[in-house]
Protein backbone atom coordinates (compact mmCIF):
# COMPACT_ATOMS: atom_id res chain seq x y z
CA UNK A 1 0.00 0.00 0.00
CA UNK A 2 2.94 2.03 0.90
CA UNK A 3 4.70 1.52 -2.60
CA UNK A 4 1.03 2.66 -4.56
CA UNK A 5 1.14 5.69 -2.79
CA UNK A 6 4.47 6.86 -3.41
CA UNK A 7 4.03 5.72 -6.56
CA UNK A 8 0.81 7.76 -6.95
CA UNK A 9 3.09 11.14 -6.17
CA UNK A 10 4.93 11.15 -9.44
CA UNK A 11 1.74 12.26 -11.27
CA UNK A 12 2.47 15.46 -10.59
CA UNK A 13 5.83 16.30 -12.46
CA UNK A 14 5.19 20.14 -11.34
CA UNK A 15 6.22 19.23 -7.92
CA UNK A 16 9.35 17.89 -9.36
CA UNK A 17 10.07 21.20 -10.20
CA UNK A 18 8.46 23.34 -7.43
CA UNK A 19 11.07 21.43 -4.48
CA UNK A 20 14.45 21.97 -3.49
CA UNK A 21 16.74 20.35 -6.08
CA UNK A 22 20.01 20.26 -3.65
CA UNK A 23 19.86 16.83 -1.94
CA UNK A 24 18.57 15.37 -5.35
CA UNK A 25 21.46 17.01 -6.43
CA UNK A 26 23.73 15.45 -4.09
CA UNK A 27 22.53 12.05 -4.79
CA UNK A 28 23.29 12.66 -8.21
CA UNK A 29 26.70 13.87 -7.48
CA UNK A 30 27.98 10.64 -5.36
CA UNK A 31 27.25 8.66 -8.35
CA UNK A 32 24.63 6.56 -7.54
CA UNK A 33 22.40 6.97 -10.47
CA UNK A 34 24.97 4.36 -11.90
CA UNK A 35 24.05 1.70 -9.18
CA UNK A 36 20.08 2.79 -9.86
CA UNK A 37 20.54 2.05 -13.56
CA UNK A 38 22.41 -1.14 -12.65
CA UNK A 39 20.13 -2.10 -10.51
CA UNK A 40 17.34 -1.51 -13.23
CA UNK A 41 19.35 -3.77 -15.47
CA UNK A 42 19.93 -6.90 -13.08
CA UNK A 43 17.13 -6.72 -10.87
CA UNK A 44 14.16 -9.62 -12.17
CA UNK A 45 11.14 -7.70 -9.98
CA UNK A 46 8.78 -5.39 -10.90
CA UNK A 47 8.73 -3.35 -7.97
CA UNK A 48 12.22 -3.08 -7.42
CA UNK A 49 12.69 -1.60 -11.24
CA UNK A 50 9.73 0.72 -10.48
CA UNK A 51 11.59 1.87 -7.53
CA UNK A 52 14.90 2.61 -8.82
CA UNK A 53 13.03 4.30 -12.21
CA UNK A 54 11.00 5.98 -9.38
CA UNK A 55 14.57 7.07 -7.32
CA UNK A 56 15.61 8.68 -10.64
CA UNK A 57 12.73 10.81 -11.69
CA UNK A 58 12.76 12.59 -8.52
CA UNK A 59 16.59 13.04 -8.68
CA UNK A 60 16.69 14.25 -12.56
CA UNK A 61 15.27 18.03 -11.71
CA UNK A 62 17.71 20.15 -13.56
CA UNK A 63 19.14 19.75 -17.30
CA UNK A 64 22.25 18.72 -16.05
CA UNK A 65 21.11 15.70 -14.24
CA UNK A 66 19.41 14.83 -17.02
CA UNK A 67 21.80 15.33 -19.59
CA UNK A 68 24.12 12.82 -17.64
CA UNK A 69 21.76 10.28 -17.05
CA UNK A 70 21.03 10.30 -20.54
CA UNK A 71 24.61 9.77 -20.95
CA UNK A 72 24.76 7.01 -18.42
CA UNK A 73 22.39 5.38 -21.12
CA UNK A 74 19.03 5.75 -19.21
CA UNK A 75 17.01 5.90 -22.24
CA UNK A 76 18.05 3.09 -23.61
CA UNK A 77 17.75 0.97 -20.33
CA UNK A 78 13.98 2.60 -19.93
CA UNK A 79 12.84 1.90 -23.36
CA UNK A 80 14.00 -1.59 -23.49
CA UNK A 81 13.50 -3.11 -19.89
CA UNK A 82 11.41 -0.78 -18.34
CA UNK A 83 8.98 -0.11 -20.98
CA UNK A 84 8.50 -3.73 -21.80
CA UNK A 85 8.56 -4.64 -18.19
CA UNK A 86 5.76 -5.33 -15.61
CA UNK A 87 2.81 -2.87 -15.09
CA UNK A 88 4.44 -0.53 -12.39
CA UNK A 89 7.86 -0.55 -14.26
CA UNK A 90 6.52 0.50 -17.91
CA UNK A 91 4.13 3.21 -16.15
CA UNK A 92 7.36 4.87 -14.05
CA UNK A 93 9.56 4.37 -17.10
CA UNK A 94 7.03 6.77 -19.24
CA UNK A 95 7.13 9.40 -16.79
CA UNK A 96 10.94 8.99 -16.15
CA UNK A 97 11.34 9.25 -19.96
CA UNK A 98 9.00 12.51 -20.18
CA UNK A 99 11.27 14.13 -17.08
CA UNK A 100 14.09 13.90 -19.02
CA UNK A 101 12.90 15.96 -22.03
CA UNK A 102 13.79 18.90 -19.69
CA UNK A 103 14.90 21.40 -22.71
CA UNK A 104 14.40 21.12 -26.26
CA UNK A 105 18.08 20.30 -26.78
CA UNK A 106 17.85 17.25 -24.57
CA UNK A 107 14.80 15.99 -26.41
CA UNK A 108 16.46 16.34 -29.67
CA UNK A 109 18.97 13.69 -27.90
CA UNK A 110 16.22 11.53 -26.69
CA UNK A 111 14.91 11.69 -29.83
CA UNK A 112 17.55 10.45 -31.60
CA UNK A 113 18.00 7.37 -29.04
CA UNK A 114 14.78 6.05 -30.17
CA UNK A 115 12.51 7.72 -27.73
CA UNK A 116 9.74 9.15 -30.21
CA UNK A 117 8.98 5.41 -31.88
CA UNK A 118 9.13 3.92 -28.51
CA UNK A 119 6.92 6.06 -27.01
CA UNK A 120 4.17 6.04 -29.59
CA UNK A 121 4.36 2.00 -29.68
CA UNK A 122 4.06 1.94 -26.34
CA UNK A 123 1.08 4.45 -26.27
CA UNK A 124 -0.42 2.28 -29.42
CA UNK A 125 0.32 -0.95 -26.85
CA UNK A 126 -1.69 0.53 -24.12
CA UNK A 127 -4.58 1.79 -26.39
CA UNK A 128 -5.03 -1.80 -27.35
CA UNK A 129 -5.06 -3.70 -24.64
CA UNK A 130 -8.02 -3.72 -22.33
CA UNK A 131 -5.87 -4.44 -18.90
CA UNK A 132 -3.91 -0.90 -18.59
CA UNK A 133 -5.36 1.45 -16.04
CA UNK A 134 -5.62 5.02 -16.09
CA UNK A 135 -1.95 5.72 -14.78
CA UNK A 136 -0.15 3.84 -17.48
CA UNK A 137 -2.25 5.92 -20.36
CA UNK A 138 -1.77 9.19 -18.57
CA UNK A 139 2.33 8.34 -18.47
CA UNK A 140 2.47 6.81 -21.71
CA UNK A 141 0.44 10.54 -23.12
CA UNK A 142 2.24 12.47 -21.00
CA UNK A 143 6.02 11.71 -22.85
CA UNK A 144 4.49 12.53 -26.09
CA UNK A 145 3.77 16.03 -25.00
CA UNK A 146 6.93 15.93 -22.84
CA UNK A 147 9.32 15.29 -26.42
CA UNK A 148 7.16 17.11 -28.73
CA UNK A 149 9.44 20.26 -28.13
CA UNK A 150 9.72 21.47 -31.63
CA UNK A 151 7.87 21.27 -35.06
CA UNK A 152 10.19 18.64 -36.24
CA UNK A 153 9.86 16.67 -33.02
CA UNK A 154 5.83 16.86 -33.44
CA UNK A 155 6.12 16.01 -36.87
CA UNK A 156 8.09 12.62 -36.32
CA UNK A 157 6.00 11.67 -33.80
CA UNK A 158 2.88 12.32 -35.98
CA UNK A 159 4.52 10.67 -38.81
CA UNK A 160 4.69 7.88 -36.53
CA UNK A 161 1.15 7.30 -35.47
CA UNK A 162 0.33 9.12 -32.16
CA UNK A 163 -2.29 11.28 -33.23
CA UNK A 164 -5.42 9.11 -33.55
CA UNK A 165 -4.54 7.11 -30.34
CA UNK A 166 -4.41 10.56 -27.97
CA UNK A 167 -7.56 11.14 -30.26
CA UNK A 168 -8.93 8.40 -29.05
CA UNK A 169 -8.23 8.35 -25.58
CA UNK A 170 -9.79 12.03 -26.08
CA UNK A 171 -12.94 11.23 -27.46
CA UNK A 172 -13.53 8.06 -25.23
CA UNK A 173 -12.30 7.98 -21.49
CA UNK A 174 -14.22 9.67 -18.95
CA UNK A 175 -11.55 9.69 -16.04
CA UNK A 176 -10.28 13.32 -15.39
CA UNK A 177 -6.51 13.07 -15.39
CA UNK A 178 -6.69 10.81 -18.90
CA UNK A 179 -8.36 13.71 -20.76
CA UNK A 180 -5.78 16.46 -18.81
CA UNK A 181 -2.93 14.52 -20.26
CA UNK A 182 -4.23 13.72 -23.63
CA UNK A 183 -5.87 17.91 -24.11
CA UNK A 184 -2.02 18.62 -23.60
CA UNK A 185 -0.58 16.02 -25.77
CA UNK A 186 -2.53 17.83 -28.84
CA UNK A 187 -1.65 20.91 -27.36
CA UNK A 188 2.39 20.43 -26.85
CA UNK A 189 2.20 19.01 -30.96
CA UNK A 190 1.26 22.40 -32.23
CA UNK A 191 3.32 25.54 -32.67
CA UNK A 192 3.72 28.62 -34.24
CA UNK A 193 3.22 28.18 -38.03
CA UNK A 194 2.71 24.76 -37.39
CA UNK A 195 -0.94 24.37 -39.49
CA UNK A 196 0.14 21.14 -41.42
CA UNK A 197 -0.06 19.40 -37.66
CA UNK A 198 -3.03 21.56 -36.54
CA UNK A 199 -5.00 20.35 -40.19
CA UNK A 200 -3.90 17.11 -39.38
CA UNK A 201 -5.51 17.27 -35.79
CA UNK A 202 -8.91 18.55 -36.53
CA UNK A 203 -8.72 16.34 -39.48
CA UNK A 204 -9.07 13.20 -36.98
CA UNK A 205 -11.83 14.63 -34.96
CA UNK A 206 -9.42 16.35 -32.24
CA UNK A 207 -11.63 19.32 -32.00
CA UNK A 208 -14.58 17.45 -31.41
CA UNK A 209 -12.97 15.72 -28.61
CA UNK A 210 -11.73 18.85 -27.24
CA UNK A 211 -15.48 20.37 -27.30
CA UNK A 212 -16.23 16.92 -25.28
CA UNK A 213 -14.30 17.47 -22.37
CA UNK A 214 -16.42 20.54 -20.67
CA UNK A 215 -19.82 18.68 -21.15
CA UNK A 216 -18.59 15.41 -19.06
CA UNK A 217 -16.42 16.92 -16.83
CA UNK A 218 -17.77 19.08 -13.68
CA UNK A 219 -15.57 23.04 -13.95
CA UNK A 220 -13.85 21.68 -10.30
CA UNK A 221 -11.91 19.75 -12.11
CA UNK A 222 -8.95 22.41 -12.62
CA UNK A 223 -6.25 20.44 -15.05
CA UNK A 224 -8.27 19.29 -17.89
CA UNK A 225 -10.09 22.45 -18.07
CA UNK A 226 -6.71 24.24 -17.81
CA UNK A 227 -5.23 21.68 -20.62
CA UNK A 228 -8.48 22.40 -22.61
CA UNK A 229 -7.84 25.97 -22.76
CA UNK A 230 -3.94 26.01 -23.45
CA UNK A 231 -4.92 23.55 -26.21
CA UNK A 232 -7.42 25.91 -27.79
CA UNK A 233 -4.58 28.74 -27.31
CA UNK A 234 -2.51 26.23 -29.19
CA UNK A 235 -4.79 26.04 -32.35
CA UNK A 236 -5.08 29.72 -32.87
CA UNK A 237 -1.25 30.40 -33.11
CA UNK A 238 -0.30 26.97 -35.28
CA UNK A 239 -2.48 28.98 -38.20
CA UNK A 240 -2.51 32.77 -38.66
CA UNK A 241 -5.94 31.99 -41.41
CA UNK A 242 -9.41 31.62 -40.57
CA UNK A 243 -9.37 27.56 -41.31
CA UNK A 244 -8.49 26.44 -38.05
CA UNK A 245 -11.05 28.88 -36.38
CA UNK A 246 -13.65 28.08 -38.33
CA UNK A 247 -13.73 24.37 -37.86
CA UNK A 248 -12.88 25.05 -33.90
CA UNK A 249 -16.69 26.98 -34.10
CA UNK A 250 -18.33 23.97 -36.19
CA UNK A 251 -17.36 21.52 -34.07
CA UNK A 252 -18.20 23.45 -31.15
CA UNK A 253 -15.16 24.27 -29.09
CA UNK A 254 -15.81 28.01 -28.96
CA UNK A 255 -19.21 27.04 -27.19
CA UNK A 256 -17.76 24.36 -24.54
CA UNK A 257 -15.34 27.69 -24.22
CA UNK A 258 -17.47 30.11 -23.16
CA UNK A 259 -19.68 27.50 -20.96
CA UNK A 260 -16.55 26.74 -19.18
CA UNK A 261 -15.67 30.48 -18.42
CA UNK A 262 -18.98 31.23 -17.52
CA UNK A 263 -18.86 28.77 -15.41
CA UNK A 264 -15.73 29.21 -13.81
CA UNK A 265 -16.59 32.41 -11.56
CA UNK A 266 -16.85 29.99 -8.82
CA UNK A 267 -13.90 28.20 -8.88
CA UNK A 268 -11.23 29.46 -6.39
CA UNK A 269 -8.38 28.57 -8.81
CA UNK A 270 -7.41 31.55 -10.99
CA UNK A 271 -5.33 29.73 -13.04
CA UNK A 272 -8.69 28.27 -15.01
CA UNK A 273 -10.02 31.80 -15.30
CA UNK A 274 -6.76 33.51 -16.41
CA UNK A 275 -6.12 30.23 -19.11
CA UNK A 276 -9.65 30.38 -20.37
CA UNK A 277 -9.83 34.39 -21.31
CA UNK A 278 -6.46 34.06 -22.78
CA UNK A 279 -8.29 31.65 -24.93
CA UNK A 280 -10.49 33.74 -25.77
CA UNK A 281 -7.99 36.33 -26.20
CA UNK A 282 -6.04 33.99 -28.85
CA UNK A 283 -8.68 32.52 -30.27
CA UNK A 284 -9.85 36.76 -31.57
CA UNK A 285 -7.04 37.81 -32.59
CA UNK A 286 -5.32 38.49 -36.26
CA UNK A 287 -7.88 35.93 -38.49
CA UNK A 288 -10.62 35.77 -36.28
CA UNK A 289 -13.07 37.75 -37.73
CA UNK A 290 -15.86 35.04 -37.78
CA UNK A 291 -14.87 33.87 -34.56
CA UNK A 292 -15.12 37.48 -32.88
CA UNK A 293 -18.96 37.51 -34.27
CA UNK A 294 -19.88 34.30 -33.04
CA UNK A 295 -18.39 35.23 -29.28
CA UNK A 296 -20.40 38.56 -29.82
CA UNK A 297 -23.42 36.55 -30.79
CA UNK A 298 -23.06 34.15 -27.70
CA UNK A 299 -22.89 36.63 -25.26
CA UNK A 300 -18.78 35.94 -24.58
CA UNK A 301 -18.15 39.83 -23.79
CA UNK A 302 -20.72 39.98 -20.88
CA UNK A 303 -19.44 36.51 -19.70
CA UNK A 304 -15.80 37.93 -19.83
CA UNK A 305 -16.67 41.39 -17.70
CA UNK A 306 -18.53 39.16 -14.98
CA UNK A 307 -15.37 37.02 -14.67
CA UNK A 308 -13.26 39.97 -14.80
CA UNK A 309 -15.39 42.04 -12.16
CA UNK A 310 -15.64 38.88 -9.87
CA UNK A 311 -11.53 38.02 -10.07
CA UNK A 312 -8.27 39.36 -8.73
CA UNK A 313 -6.55 42.25 -10.93
CA UNK A 314 -4.31 39.37 -12.23
CA UNK A 315 -7.91 37.32 -13.59
CA UNK A 316 -8.78 41.00 -14.72
CA UNK A 317 -6.03 41.76 -16.85
CA UNK A 318 -6.47 38.64 -19.28
CA UNK A 319 -10.15 38.99 -19.23
CA UNK A 320 -9.84 42.41 -20.64
CA UNK A 321 -7.26 41.56 -22.92
CA UNK A 322 -9.90 39.40 -24.46
CA UNK A 323 -12.55 41.98 -24.37
CA UNK A 324 -10.06 44.22 -26.26
CA UNK A 325 -9.42 41.68 -28.68
CA UNK A 326 -13.24 40.63 -29.51
CA UNK A 327 -14.32 44.26 -30.12
CA UNK A 328 -11.22 46.43 -31.04
CA UNK A 329 -9.92 47.02 -34.33
CA UNK A 330 -6.14 45.79 -35.82
CA UNK A 331 -4.21 48.70 -33.90
CA UNK A 332 -5.95 48.25 -30.16
CA UNK A 333 -5.50 44.99 -30.61
CA UNK A 334 -2.30 44.85 -30.95
CA UNK A 335 -1.91 47.62 -27.82
CA UNK A 336 -4.03 45.70 -25.82
CA UNK A 337 -0.79 42.54 -25.68
CA UNK B 1 10.30 2.67 16.51
CA UNK B 2 10.99 0.48 19.41
CA UNK B 3 12.49 -2.94 19.63
CA UNK B 4 10.01 -5.59 19.36
CA UNK B 5 10.85 -6.31 22.95
CA UNK B 6 10.45 -3.48 24.76
CA UNK B 7 6.97 -2.80 23.15
CA UNK B 8 5.87 -6.27 23.77
CA UNK B 9 6.86 -5.78 27.32
CA UNK B 10 5.57 -2.73 27.97
CA UNK B 11 2.07 -3.96 26.51
CA UNK B 12 2.34 -7.54 28.62
CA UNK B 13 2.50 -4.88 32.21
CA UNK B 14 0.49 -2.65 30.55
CA UNK B 15 -2.38 -5.65 30.57
CA UNK B 16 -1.71 -7.13 33.92
CA UNK B 17 -1.39 -3.91 35.93
CA UNK B 18 -3.99 -1.88 34.29
CA UNK B 19 -6.80 -3.02 36.20
CA UNK B 20 -5.22 -1.38 39.64
CA UNK B 21 -3.77 2.19 38.31
CA UNK B 22 -6.07 3.78 36.33
CA UNK B 23 -4.04 7.25 36.32
CA UNK B 24 -1.03 5.77 35.49
CA UNK B 25 -2.33 3.72 31.97
CA UNK B 26 -4.16 6.83 31.29
CA UNK B 27 -0.76 8.49 31.23
CA UNK B 28 0.36 5.51 29.26
CA UNK B 29 -2.28 5.66 26.51
CA UNK B 30 -0.97 8.07 24.28
CA UNK B 31 2.59 6.10 24.26
CA UNK B 32 0.62 2.96 23.22
CA UNK B 33 -1.29 4.50 20.20
CA UNK B 34 2.15 5.50 19.25
CA UNK B 35 3.57 2.41 19.24
CA UNK B 36 0.66 1.12 17.61
CA UNK B 37 0.73 3.39 14.91
CA UNK B 38 4.41 2.59 14.28
CA UNK B 39 3.39 -1.41 14.03
CA UNK B 40 0.86 -0.65 11.59
CA UNK B 41 3.13 1.84 9.68
CA UNK B 42 5.55 -1.48 9.31
CA UNK B 43 2.97 -4.11 8.81
CA UNK B 44 4.17 -5.33 5.82
CA UNK B 45 6.83 -7.01 8.39
CA UNK B 46 5.44 -10.38 9.65
CA UNK B 47 7.43 -9.79 13.09
CA UNK B 48 5.86 -6.81 13.68
CA UNK B 49 2.75 -8.48 14.16
CA UNK B 50 2.71 -9.74 17.34
CA UNK B 51 3.07 -6.38 18.94
CA UNK B 52 0.23 -5.04 16.88
CA UNK B 53 -1.72 -8.04 18.44
CA UNK B 54 -0.43 -6.67 22.15
CA UNK B 55 -0.96 -3.29 21.06
CA UNK B 56 -4.37 -3.95 20.64
CA UNK B 57 -5.00 -6.02 23.60
CA UNK B 58 -3.66 -3.05 25.47
CA UNK B 59 -6.10 -0.43 23.88
CA UNK B 60 -9.15 -2.67 24.54
CA UNK B 61 -8.20 -3.29 28.29
CA UNK B 62 -7.54 0.74 28.95
CA UNK B 63 -10.64 1.62 27.20
CA UNK B 64 -12.55 -0.94 28.83
CA UNK B 65 -10.97 0.60 32.30
CA UNK B 66 -11.81 3.86 31.30
CA UNK B 67 -15.54 3.42 30.43
CA UNK B 68 -16.07 1.38 33.99
CA UNK B 69 -13.56 2.66 36.95
CA UNK B 70 -15.34 0.76 39.69
CA UNK B 71 -13.30 -2.23 38.51
CA UNK B 72 -10.03 -0.96 39.51
CA UNK B 73 -10.98 -0.82 43.76
CA UNK B 74 -9.49 -3.46 45.74
CA UNK B 75 -6.46 -4.51 43.62
CA UNK B 76 -3.82 -1.56 44.75
CA UNK B 77 -2.09 -2.71 46.86
CA UNK B 78 -0.27 -6.10 45.66
CA UNK B 79 0.62 -3.92 42.28
CA UNK B 80 2.65 -1.69 43.61
CA UNK B 81 6.03 -3.47 42.46
CA UNK B 82 4.35 -3.60 39.32
CA UNK B 83 3.93 -0.23 38.94
CA UNK B 84 7.55 0.69 39.77
CA UNK B 85 8.48 -1.50 36.58
CA UNK B 86 5.76 0.61 34.81
CA UNK B 87 7.47 4.00 35.83
CA UNK B 88 11.02 2.49 34.49
CA UNK B 89 9.23 1.59 31.10
CA UNK B 90 7.95 5.00 31.18
CA UNK B 91 11.55 6.41 31.12
CA UNK B 92 12.29 3.55 28.99
CA UNK B 93 9.44 4.87 25.84
CA UNK B 94 10.36 8.50 27.16
CA UNK B 95 13.71 7.59 25.84
CA UNK B 96 12.61 6.26 22.47
CA UNK B 97 10.40 8.73 21.88
CA UNK B 98 13.26 11.28 22.06
CA UNK B 99 15.15 8.92 19.59
CA UNK B 100 12.45 9.12 17.57
CA UNK B 101 11.59 12.94 17.06
CA UNK B 102 15.69 13.36 17.06
CA UNK B 103 16.64 13.08 13.09
CA UNK B 104 20.51 13.53 14.48
CA UNK B 105 20.19 10.21 16.75
CA UNK B 106 18.47 8.27 13.67
CA UNK B 107 21.09 8.87 11.53
CA UNK B 108 23.73 8.12 13.95
CA UNK B 109 22.36 5.08 15.07
CA UNK B 110 21.55 4.40 11.24
CA UNK B 111 24.76 4.44 10.28
CA UNK B 112 26.30 2.33 13.24
CA UNK B 113 24.08 -0.35 12.11
CA UNK B 114 25.20 0.00 8.79
CA UNK B 115 28.61 -0.28 9.02
CA UNK B 116 29.14 -2.49 11.93
CA UNK B 117 25.91 -3.99 13.23
CA UNK B 118 24.36 -5.09 9.83
CA UNK B 119 21.04 -5.98 11.35
CA UNK B 120 18.84 -6.09 8.70
CA UNK B 121 15.77 -5.82 10.99
CA UNK B 122 17.24 -3.18 12.88
CA UNK B 123 18.56 -1.23 9.69
CA UNK B 124 14.77 -1.34 8.39
CA UNK B 125 13.07 -0.27 11.69
CA UNK B 126 15.70 2.78 11.24
CA UNK B 127 14.81 3.59 7.39
CA UNK B 128 11.04 3.47 8.60
CA UNK B 129 11.23 5.75 11.12
CA UNK B 130 13.23 7.98 8.49
CA UNK B 131 10.49 7.46 6.00
CA UNK B 132 7.87 8.76 9.03
CA UNK B 133 9.48 11.48 9.45
CA UNK B 134 10.04 12.34 6.25
CA UNK B 135 6.33 12.00 5.22
CA UNK B 136 5.35 14.20 8.38
CA UNK B 137 7.03 17.52 6.39
CA UNK B 138 9.62 18.49 4.30
CA UNK B 139 11.37 20.21 7.20
CA UNK B 140 12.18 16.69 8.99
CA UNK B 141 13.35 15.29 5.91
CA UNK B 142 15.72 18.31 5.11
CA UNK B 143 17.32 17.61 8.92
CA UNK B 144 17.41 14.11 8.23
CA UNK B 145 19.66 15.23 5.50
CA UNK B 146 21.97 17.78 7.26
CA UNK B 147 22.88 14.83 10.04
CA UNK B 148 24.49 13.11 6.89
CA UNK B 149 21.33 10.34 5.89
CA UNK B 150 22.21 10.54 2.46
CA UNK B 151 25.98 9.06 2.22
CA UNK B 152 24.45 6.10 4.42
CA UNK B 153 21.34 5.41 2.59
CA UNK B 154 24.02 5.17 -0.74
CA UNK B 155 25.67 2.62 1.35
CA UNK B 156 23.34 0.77 2.10
CA UNK B 157 22.05 0.68 -1.41
CA UNK B 158 24.95 -0.68 -2.77
CA UNK B 159 25.26 -3.07 0.08
CA UNK B 160 22.04 -4.49 -0.85
CA UNK B 161 21.95 -4.32 -4.41
CA UNK B 162 25.04 -7.28 -4.79
CA UNK B 163 22.27 -9.76 -3.12
CA UNK B 164 19.28 -7.98 -3.93
CA UNK B 165 17.26 -8.66 -0.74
CA UNK B 166 15.23 -5.81 1.22
CA UNK B 167 16.31 -2.94 -1.72
CA UNK B 168 12.68 -1.55 -1.91
CA UNK B 169 12.98 -0.35 1.65
CA UNK B 170 16.35 1.62 0.91
CA UNK B 171 15.04 2.39 -2.60
CA UNK B 172 12.07 4.35 -1.17
CA UNK B 173 13.80 6.17 2.08
CA UNK B 174 15.83 7.78 -0.80
CA UNK B 175 13.56 8.70 -3.42
CA UNK B 176 11.25 9.95 -0.29
CA UNK B 177 14.44 12.29 0.96
CA UNK B 178 15.61 12.86 -2.91
CA UNK B 179 12.16 15.31 -2.56
CA UNK B 180 13.77 17.24 0.64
Amino acid sequence: MLNTMLLRRISNPEKIIRCDPITANTIYRTNTTTTLIQIINSSDSDITIALSIWCISRICRSSEVAAGLIKQDLPTTLIRKGLTGGFKSSCLSSWCLGILALTDQLAEILAARGVVNASVDHLRRITVSDVFGTEDKCAALYVIARIARSIALAKSLVKAGCVPLIVHHLSTSEEPQILHWGARAIGCLMRPNASDIAKILLNAGSAKALARIPRILPVQEVDPMVSFAFTIQRFSVAEWGAGTRKTLVDDGVVDSLLSVLRASVDVPDPRLQIELALAVSFLCDVGGLSIRKEIVRAGGIEILQRVSAAGTPEVARPCNLAVTSITGNLWTRNAGM
Amino acid sequence: MMPQREVESICHLLLQVSLGSVVMVRGLTQSVVAASFSSTYSSTSPRMSSIHESVSDAQHTISGIQQDPSTTTGMMVSLVSLRRLIVANVSLILLFSSVKSNPILLVGALHAEVTEGRKNDVIDDYLHRAQLLCSQSDKEAQRLVTAGIVPTVILLLRARALDASGLETALITLGMLAYA
